[in-house]
């Protein structure tokens, strides 16, 4: 009765809020406080419950998982990209449920943030854990990547079946010493040749955690990366080709992962049908992304962190014509700039946000010539679309300007596309 | 005339931009024109040559113990240095490994720093993450980033920044309640975040300018480069303290 009432209210504030423009996140917690066991008792009745989680690749990996299951005919559930907290997932559910609770699935793949990861692991078992990295990532938010490692790990002693991890992050082989007997490691490797032409590749947080004493057989060995193709080679020895959603080692630690977990998964998985589906996912989102202002392109790159900044840094190999950065509190602590090596940057044109002084602070240390700072985004772009529109704009932004800048140039959506 | 900046287990404690505290000091002597000789020291190594500057950057807790057990064998070597005349940088656990111990509340482990403050850090209190501003002991603006989960501990010890607001309870035992780091004579220390010196760049300059009396030479005039970055730091400081309300 309960189930069905907080599938009945949340769906009615879905359809409110849906016709309002907005409230993604509303009608799952109205749901879930009608019925705090809402998730375990909606996804946590399909056949399999696999989380993905991680510092950095949590939707990619996750939505890898998902289309290569989905080629082979599989049903899924899954929730959109970022809504990874216990209200997104369950406003995921709100839009798939039917009125009794079933959701029409085989299994469930769910992006879960790694802050929440002990709180849904609460409501909703795992069967199968996959955990894409472990970054120095949020320090505002966490403080240091030992207490992600220590939330992970309380989302390990929960999984029934599986943990898939990258075997060359030592911190999450050693979260197999916490999985309950029934559980057991799975890993992917990545060989040595790669890890050398990736200087910025694998950007593992170090930290120290009691070592995993096992070092289990890797399900798939990334073999080779070069710009955006990649190649594993699977337990029999086959190598498989595939290409990557963009440019850069961690998406091709992403896909492996998927390809070992769908394996893992299904039954009669086939490797070209899995090669098909990796290689025809869209680009990814916020990376690259070409947004038209008032007759010129601006390109996105995203500040995230220093990890996903210096690998997006490596997209720009020559000063580009126009570079503009713009980042605001979305990046409470930007001080991780001073890790960061720019690369061919020798000139930024606009700085833009209310940490812009703080970049212009780092940029003076650095020798880079800065334009003009204009705080506000808005006539940041305005200023910058008057001129040179037969050249791109080379932004760098964090999420929140990246919001900002799509919607004052009319891009309505949330997530990419028009 | 070259002067020598150490930067200390930088593959341990460097997190978070804090070994930009190195690079500010080395970019702002070098924007004098003076010779700056940056070098490293990793577990295992002997320290030669004493250098002028050692900086220290910031880790996260599991670093106490790695980083305390391979400065244990230089802990000689420091103290002589320290009495020689050496300058001490220290962001963090790095400052706070310059101190007498490291503990970590939950584990009741302690880690013996180096000794050259009297500060003992229990790692593992509540955390403290937002903007800070406050004020020096001469009045200067401080401005920064503080993420810290430490109280420390040690009597009669004068704060690098006497007034921060937001940590009137976490320095136990000290004159000044609500003061943040430690200065003791050519020893600096900080828990605020990163780049510190390059916010704060007076602070860089009042070690700058002891390293370079020792030299017999005062601190030069500000350059075109220093007036650059000093006036970006100033406004950035100005949209911390606008944040935070505080003026």
């Amino acid at each position: 009765m309960r189930l069905r009432l907080a599938i009945l209210i949340g769906r009615l504030v879905r359809s409110l809020a849906r016709a309002r423009g907005g409230g993604s996140a509303l009608p799952g917690r109205i749901a879930r406080i009608l019925e705090p066991r809402f998730l375990s008792r909606t996804i946590g009745r399909l056949g399999t419950v696999v989380f993905v989680t991680g510092s950095n690749g949590k939707s990619t990996t996750t939505g890898m998982v998902v289309a290569i299951l989905r080629a082979h005919g599989v049903k899924v559930f899954t929730n959109p990209a970022g809504s990874n907290l216990p209200q997104g997932l369950a406003s995921a559910v709100l839009a798939d449920v039917d009125s009794g609770g079933h959701l029409d699935a085989d299994v469930a793949i769910v992006e879960v943030d790694e802050a929440y990861g002990p709180l849904i692991s609460r409501e909703l078992t795992p069967d199968h854990l996959v955990v894409t990295n472990l970054q120095v990532d949020q320090l505002n938010r966490f403080g240091e990547p030992e207490r992600v490692w220590e939330m992970m790990n309380t989302v390990a002693q929960r999984t029934r079946t599986s943990l898939t991890i990258n075997a060359r992050e030592s911190a999450l082989l050693s979260l197999g010493n916490g999985l309950p007997a029934s559980a057991t490691v799975r890993t992917i490797d990545v060989s040595q040749p790669v890890i050398d032409a990736h200087p910025f590749g694998l950007v593992a947080a170090q930290i120290y955690t009691e070592p995993y004493p096992h070092q289990p057989h890797a399900t798939l060995t990334l073999s080779g990366v070069e710009g955006v193709s990649a190649r594993v080679s699977d337990g029999s020895g086959q190598t498989h080709s595939f290409t990557l959603p963009g440019e850069g080692l961690h998406y091709a630690v992403d896909s492996a992962l998927a390809l070992s977990t769908a394996q893992m998964l299904h039954p009669e998985f086939s490797w070209a049908v899995a090669t098909a589906a990796l290689s025809s996912m869209p680009p990814v989102y916020g990376r690259g992304e070409v947004v038209e202002f008032e007759g010129r392109d601006f390109q996105l790159i995203m500040q995230k962190n220093l990890p996903s900044m210096q690998v997006n840094l490596r997209s720009i190999t020559t000063a580009p014509h126009t570079l503009w950065v713009a980042v605001d509190e979305g990046t409470p602590d930007p001080s991780w700039l001073f890790d960061l090596d720019l690369g061919p940057i020798s000139r930024v044109d606009v700085l833009t946000g209310s940490k812009a002084w703080q970049w212009a602070t780092f940029l003076a240390y650095r020798g880079v010539e800065v334009g003009e700072v204009v705080t506000e985004t808005k006539k940041a772009m305005h200023l910058l679309a008057a001129h040179d529109q037969d050249q791109p704009v080379t932004a760098i932004v964090n999420y929140e300007q990246m919001m900002k800048i799509r919607r004052i140039a009319g891009y309505l959506d949330l997530e990419g596309g028009q | 005339m070259t002067i020598t900046l150490l930067r200390v287990l930088p593959r341990l404690l460097s997190l978070n931009g804090s070994l930009g505290n190195a690079e500010v000091l080395a970019t702002r002597l070098r924007w004098w024109g003076v010779e700056v000789s940056v070098s490293n020291i990793n577990p295992g190594e002997s320290p030669s040559g004493r250098p002028d500057i050692v900086v220290w950057g910031h880790g996260t807790s599991s670093m106490a113990a790695p980083a305390s057990d391979a400065i244990g064998p230089w802990r000689e070597t420091f103290h002589a240095w320290a009495e020689e005349g050496t300058h001490w940088f220290g962001a963090g656990l790095g400052g706070d490994l310059l101190g007498a111990e490291v503990l970590i509340a939950r584990a009741e482990n302690a880690y013996p720093g180096v000794g050259l403050t009297p500060i003992r850090t229990t790692l593992g209190s509540e955390r403290i993450s937002q903007e800070v501003s406050g004020v020096d002991d001469q009045g200067r603006d401080i401005a920064g980033y503080l993420n810290d989960a430490a109280v420390r501990e040690s009597d009669g010890v004068s704060p690098l920044i006497p007034f921060l607001p937001v940590l009137s309870q976490r320095w136990q035992g000290s004159t000044a309640p609500g003061g943040e780091g430690v200065r003791i004579d050519r020893v600096w220390v900080s828990a605020v975040s990163g780049p510190f010196l390059a916010l704060n760049p007076h602070l860089a300059d009042d070690i700058l300018r002891s390293v370079l009396e020792r030299k017999g030479m005062a601190l030069p005039e500000p350059t075109d480069q220093h007036r650059r970055a000093d006036s970006a730091a100033e406004t950035a400081r100005a949209w911390i303290r606008s944040r935070l309300g505080s003026r």
